[in-house]
C-alpha cells in the first residue's frame, strides 16, 4: 500500500494547478455574488446582499431557466444512455473487426470543432435548412418546422456533441464485466435477456454513473452549442450566465447564478452516485 | 446407467482443432477428472458441456437426452469457475438464491434450500455479506454452494482450486470429494494439477493437443500410464534422450546418452529412432547391494530433503544424470556427495516418447 | 548544435530588446471582422508611419472591452479602444476612463461638438444608425415606417434583432416612442414588439447573422445596421436600406482612453489620427458610415446609405447614460415578456 504522504505528493502538482487556476478564481468570484449592482455606475461599495441569490428562487423567469437547464441536462443524459449503450455493446462484444472502426466513428465528430458542428446542425436545421427543405419538398410538410432555438434544435445538438463521451466511458464499463459472471447467470438458468438485466447491466452501473455525470455536468455547464442552437429565446443557465456577466455587466448576479449552478452540478452527483451504488450493490 | 456421454465430440477453430473427436461415458455419482497441460483442450470441453461454447462436430447427452443444441439456462448443470464468478453486487445468500429464483423456487423453500446449501459449505453465518467481504476460499465454496442449491444433474469444475494457496487448496480437496461423496453428484472436474486429479477422482481422463491420450481410474493411470505422454506427465519423471536400440516383442532395449542401456518392457517406436525415455524417480531404485545383476554404477551428486522423502541426483557413466527418490530415514537416507552407488530400474517403469529436440 | 542555437536564441533576443527599445507598442481595444481591417488601413497605418510606434489590435465588442476595464480596474491593458457610446458612458460611470485633452488633438476643432462625451470622457468617431433593410426583389414598395415590419405581407419573412444587440435595442426604443412610450415608461414598447417578436423568423443576435437569411431569402426585411448592409451589397447581396419617417436610431461608436495607461500621449496621437479628415473619410468609404469631421465630404452613394443629411437631422440619439442606466431592466423585461 502506498503511504498517505507520497500520495499526497503525487497529486500535490494536479492539485496546485487547480487551487491556482480554478479554485482561486472562483472562490474571488464569492464576495462578487454578495454585491450589489448599480447600473450605469458598477458594484456598490460596501454593500451587501443575497439577493442575487433569492431572486434566483424568487423570480419565475430564472426559475424556468433553472428548471429547463436541469431538464436539459437530464433528457440529453437519457437519450445519450438510450442511444449509447447498444452502440457501446456492440463495441464492447461485437466482432473485432468492427472495433476499431466503430470507435473511429464515434470519436470523429470529436475531432470537429464545437462551434463548427454546430454550425452543421444550423445549416440541417434552420427553417431554409437541408431537414426542413426535404419536408417540404417531399410534401409532407407545408411550411417549416422549428427545429431551431428550442428544446428539439438542443437535444439534437447537445445528444450529438456529447454521445461519444457516453459511448467511451460504457464500452471501458462493458469490456470490464467479466464474461465468467455472465456465463455463471446463464448456467444457473437465465436466459441472454435476464443475464443482461441482472448482471451485465448492475456490473456496468461505474460506467453508466461515470457517462451520465460527465454528459450530465458537459450538458448543463455547455454554453457555445446552447447559445448558437438556442440562440435568445431559449436560454440556459450557461447562457444566462454569460449574458449577465457580458451583456449587462451584472457580475453580482452572473456569480451567483454560477454558483448556483456549480451547487446544483455537485449536488447531482452526490445524489446519483449514492443511488447507482445502492443499485450495483456497492454502498 | 450413463449421466453424461459424450459421442464425437470435437471443436474446430477455423483449420485448427482444439479438441478431437472424443467419446466418453460417465457414470451416475461419478467423479470424473480432466487432466491435461494448459491448451489442451480440457477446458473447452467443459465449456461445451456448460453451453457455453458450441461444439464443431459430435453431441453431448446428459441421462438420455440430447443437449447439443440446448443453451446453457436449459441443461440444468452446476458450473464451478476458476475465477468464482460470484455476482459482486449480490449478497452471499442472494448468490446462491439466484439459481433458484431461476427454478420459481420461493418463499419458505427457497429460504430453506439456500440455508442447506450455505450449511453444506459452512458459512452458513455469511449471507448477509458481500463477495468481497470474504476470503478466497470462502469465495469459492460460495461458488459451489451457488452451483450445489438447484441440485443440477451434474456439477462441472473448472479449475476451481488453482487460486487458493496450497494449504487451503489440500483442504478444499477434501471438502470437495466429501460433498460430492454425501450428495452422490455426478462431477466432471478440470485441472492441470495431477495430485488433485488423482486424490479426487474416480476416473481421470489425461489429455494432450485435444486427444484423450488415457481413460482410466487413477490407479491405472499412474502405474500403467498407456502413452509416454501419461508417463511424462504423472508423477515425478526423470526425462533422458537416448535411443532404441533394439525390439523384441512389445518390448526393447533404450540406450541413454552414448553409453547406458536398459530393457524396456514396452516401446511405441522401431529400433534407430530418436526418443525421450521417461523414468519416473520413484521407480529408481537406490541398491545397498552393489554387485546385484543389471545395476547402474553411479556416485552422488545432490541430496534433496523434502520431509518425508529424500532426493539424490545421481551422476552416471557418460554423464547421464538420474534422480532418484528414497524414504528418509532407513539406510540410504544420508548419503553423502560423491558416494559410489548403484541404480536399478525396472523394465516396466522404462517409457519413450517421440524426442522432443527432434521435433516429435 | 547547442552552440548554433544559443547564439541564434541570443541574436533574437537581442533584436526583440531592441525593437522594443526603438518602438513603443500601442494596445488599441477594436471591434472584429472587416471592422479591424479597416481600422487598420484607415488608422493604424498611417499612424505607425508618423510616430513609428507599432499597434496591436486586441479584438473584442463593446461589453467586452467594459468587463475588461472592470477586471483590471484602472490598469487596463489597452491604451485606447473603441466602443459604443453606451458602454462608454457605462465605463465613464464606474470611473474607468481616462479624460481626453482636446488640446493634445490637432484635429479638435474640426469635429462636431455634439460628438464629445460627458466630461470629455469619450469622443464619438463616427457615426451610423439602425434603419431598415429589405430585398428590394421580395420587398416592392419601400418600406417607410418601422411599422412596416408588421405587414402581414411579411409573415414569418422578417427577423428583429434580439436586445442583447444594438438593433434590437433600438428597434425596441423606436417602437416604444412610436407606441406612445418613454423612456422612463417602455409598457407600450413591450406590448407592441411581443407580436412582432413572436412572429419572427429569427431574433439574431450575430449582425452577421442576417446576411445567411437574406441570402437564402429566409427573410425579406429587418431593422438593421447601413454600414453592414453597405458592404454586404458590395459582396453582390440584393438589399437596399430604407430610413423610417419616424427616423432612425443612431449608433455612434466612440473612443475612449482607458484609465491607468502609461502611454496617455501615444493614445492621443492615435486617437487623433482616427478623427483626422483622411481617417475619417477612409473609414466611411470602406464602412459604410457617416464622419464626425466637417471637412469630410461623402460620396453621392454613401449619402444614399448612411445616415446624411434629412435622415441624419431625423435620427434619434438616445441619451447613452440613460441607455446604460436602463438596459439591464430592459433586458430582463425583455428576457421575460417578449423572448419566451
Amino acid at each position: 500500500m502506498m503511504s498517505v504522504r507520497r500520495g499526497l505528493m503525487l497529486i500535490a502538482p494536479l492539485a496546485l494547478v487547480l487551487a491556482a487556476f480554478f479554485l482561486v478564481p472562483v472562490l474571488m468570484l464569492l464576495p462578487t455574488s454578495f454585491s450589489e449592482y448599480m447600473p450605469g455606475s458598477g458594484l456598490a461599495k460596501g454593500v451587501w446582499t443575497l439577493e442575487n441569490y433569492t431572486r434566483i428562487v424568487t423570480d419565475e423567469y430564472y426559475r424556468e431557466v433553472v428548471l429547463r437547464t436541469l431538464g436539459l441536462g437530464l433528457s440529453v443524459t437519457l437519450v445519450c444512455l438510450v442511444l449509447g449503450y447498444p452502440l457501446a455493446f456492440l463495441i464492447a462484444r461485437g466482432p473485432e473487426r468492427w472495433r476499431l472502426p466503430l470507435i473511429l466513428l464515434v470519436i470523429f465528430p470529436m475531432m470537429l470543432n464545437l462551434v463548427v458542428r454546430s454550425f452543421g446542425w444550423i445549416a440541417l436545421l434552420a427553417n431554409r435548412g437541408l431537414v426542413n427543405n426535404l419536408l417540404i419538398q417531399m410534401g409532407l410538410i407545408s411550411a417549416p418546422i422549428k427545429l431551431m432555438f428550442n428544446l428539439t434544435g438542443l437535444m439534437i445538438g447537445m445528444t450529438h456533441i456529447y454521445l461519444p463521451f457516453m459511448v467511451l466511458m460504457l464500452v471501458a464499463a462493458i469490456r470490464n464485466v467479466p464474461r465468467d459472471v455472465e456465463a455463471a447467470a446463464a448456467t444457473l438458468g437465465s436466459s441472454r435477456l435476464h443475464v443482461f438485466t441482472s448482471v451485465t447491466l448492475p456490473l456496468s452501473a461505474p460506467g453508466i454513473l461515470a457517462g451520465s455525470i460527465l454528459v450530465f455536468v458537459l450538458t448543463i455547464s455547455a454554453l457555445v452549442t446552447p447559445r448558437m442552437l438556442g440562440g435568445p429565446t431559449y436560454r440556459v443557465m450557461a447562457t444566462l450566465i454569460y449574458d449577465e456577466y457580458m451583456q449587462l455587466l451584472d457580475w453580482p448576479s452572473g456569480s451567483a447564478l454560477s454558483f448556483a449552478l456549480t451547487i446544483m452540478a455537485i449536488g447531482i452527483i452526490w445524489l446519483s452516485s449514492r443511488l447507482t451504488k445502492r443499485w450495483a450493490g456497492m454502498a | 446407467m450413463s449421466a453424461l456421454s459424450f459421442e464425437q465430440l470435437g471443436k474446430s477453430y477455423g483449420d485448427v482443432a482444439v479438441v478431437n473427436d472424443i467419446s466418453l461415458t460417465i457414470r451416475e455419482g461419478e467423479f470424473v477428472s480432466l487432466l491435461g497441460p494448459s491448451g489442451c483442450g480440457k477446458t473447452t470441453i467443459l465449456r461445451m458441456v456448460a453451453g457455453l461454447v458450441q461444439p464443431s462436430r459430435g453431441r453431448i447427452l446428459i441421462g438420455s437426452d440430447d443437449v447439443t443444441a440446448l443453451p446453457p439456462n436449459k441443461r440444468g448443470l452446476g458450473l464451478v469457475f476458476q475465477s468464482y464468478a460470484l455476482f459482486p453486487h449480490l449478497t452471499v445468500y442472494e448468490n446462491v438464491a439466484f439459481g433458484l429464483r431461476r427454478r420459481k423456487v420461493a418463499g419458505a423453500g427457497l429460504d430453506k434450500r439456500v440455508k442447506e446449501a450455505l450449511a453444506m459449505v459452512r458459512l452458513a453465518d455469511f449471507g448477509q455479506r458481500y463477495p468481497r467481504q470474504l476470503s478466497g476460499g470462502q469465495q469459492q465454496r460460495v461458488a459451489i454452494a451457488r452451483a450445489l442449491a438447484p441440485r443440477p444433474r451434474v456439477l462441472l469444475f473448472d479449475e476451481p482450486l488453482s487460486n487458493l494457496d496450497a494449504q487451503l487448496r489440500d483442504e478444499m480437496q477434501i471438502e470437495l470429494k466429501r460433498l460430492q461423496r454425501g450428495l452422490g453428484i455426478t462431477t466432471l472436474f478440470v485441472t492441470h494439477d495431477q495430485g488433485e486429479a488423482l486424490s479426487m477422482s474416480d476416473r481421470v481422463g489425461v489429455m494432450a493437443k485435444g486427444v484423450m491420450q488415457q481413460f482410466a481410474t487413477p490407479e491405472d493411470i499412474y502405474h500403467r500410464p498407456a502413452t509416454g505422454f501419461v508417463a511424462s506427465f504423472i508423477g515425478k519423471p526423470n526425462r533422458v534422450s537416448g535411443i532404441v536400440v533394439s525390439r523384441a516383442g512389445k518390448g526393447g532395449v533404450v540406450r541413454l546418452g552414448n553409453a547406458i542401456e536398459l530393457p524396456a518392457a514396452s516401446l511405441d517406436q522401431p529400433a534407430g529412432t530418436r526418443v525421450d525415455i521417461i523414468i519416473r524417480q520413484e521407480a529408481v531404485r537406490l541398491l545397498s547391494d552393489r554387485s546385484e545383476p543389471g545395476g547402474l554404477q553411479g556416485t552422488i551428486a545432490l541430496r534433496s530433503f523434502s520431509g518425508s522423502r529424500v532426493q539424490y541426483v545421481v551422476r552416471l557413466a557418460g554423464g547421464v544424470e538420474l534422480v532418484a527418490e528414497t524414504a528418509s530415514h532407513g539406510p540410504n537416507a544420508a548419503l553423502a556427495p560423491e558416494t559410489p552407488v548403484v541404480l536399478s530400474v525396472d523394465a516396466d517403469s522404462v517409457f519413450t516418447m517421440p524426442s522432443e529436440g527432434a521435433g516429435a | 548544435m547547442s552552440h548554433c542555437l544559443r547564439y541564434t536564441t541570443a541574436a533574437l533576443l537581442t533584436a526583440g530588446l531592441s525593437v522594443i527599445a526603438q518602438a513603443e507598442e500601442l494596445v488599441v481595444g477594436a471591434f472584429g471582422g472587416s471592422f479591424a481591417d479597416n481600422v487598420k488601413a484607415c488608422h493604424v497605418a498611417a499612424f505607425e508611419k508618423a510616430t513609428g510606434a507599432t499597434v496591436s489590435l486586441k479584438l473584442g465588442n463593446s461589453s467586452q472591452f467594459a468587463a475588461a476595464l472592470r477586471a483590471t480596474g484602472g490598469k487596463s491593458d489597452m491604451d485606447i479602444a473603441y466602443i459604443d457610446n453606451s458602454l462608454a458612458a457605462q465605463t465613464h460611470g464606474e470611473n474607468l476612463n481616462e479624460r481626453i485633452d482636446r488640446t493634445k488633438l490637432k484635429n479638435a476643432g474640426d469635429i462636431i461638438p455634439t460628438a464629445w462625451g460627458e466630461d470629455d470622457s469619450y469622443v464619438v468617431a463616427m457615426v451610423s444608425a439602425t434603419a431598415l433593410v429589405y430585398n428590394p426583389k421580395l420587398v416592392k414598395t419601400p418600406p417607410t415606417s418601422w411599422l412596416d415590419i408588421a405587414d402581414p405581407a411579411y409573415a414569418g419573412k422578417y427577423a428583429i434583432g434580439d436586445i442583447s444587440g444594438t438593433a434590437g435595442l433600438h428597434y425596441f426604443l423606436a417602437l416604444n416612442k412610436l407606441e406612445g412610450g418613454t423612456l422612463e415608461n417602455v409598457d407600450p414598447g413591450i406590448e407592441a414588439i411581443k407580436p412582432i417578436a413572436k412572429g419572427a423568423a429569427v431574433l439574431y443576435t450575430q449582425a452577421d447573422q442576417l446576411i445567411s437569411l437574406f441570402e437564402r431569402e429566409e427573410i425579406a426585411i429587418a431593422p438593421w445596421y447601413p454600414d453592414r448592409a453597405g458592404v454586404a451589397m458590395d459582396k453582390g447581396l440584393s438589399l437596399a436600406v430604407a430610413y423610417p419617417k419616424e427616423g432612425a436610431v443612431g449608433i455612434l461608436p466612440a473612443v475612449i482612453i482607458p484609465k491607468g495607461t502609461t502611454k496617455s500621449e501615444l493614445a492621443h496621437k492615435f486617437l487623433d489620427q482616427i478623427l483626422s479628415a483622411e481617417g475619417q473619410a477612409c473609414f466611411s468609404e470602406r464602412a459604410y458610415i457617416g464622419s464626425v469631421n466637417t471637412k469630410v465630404q461623402l460620396s453621392d452613394r454613401l449619402k444614399e446609405i448612411v445616415p446624411y443629411g434629412e435622415t441624419l437631422d431625423k435620427a434619434w440619439f438616445v441619451d447613452p447614460k440613460v441607455i446604460a442606466k436602463n438596459s439591464p431592466t430592459w433586458t430582463r423585461r425583455w428576457q421575460r415578456e417578449v423572448a419566451r
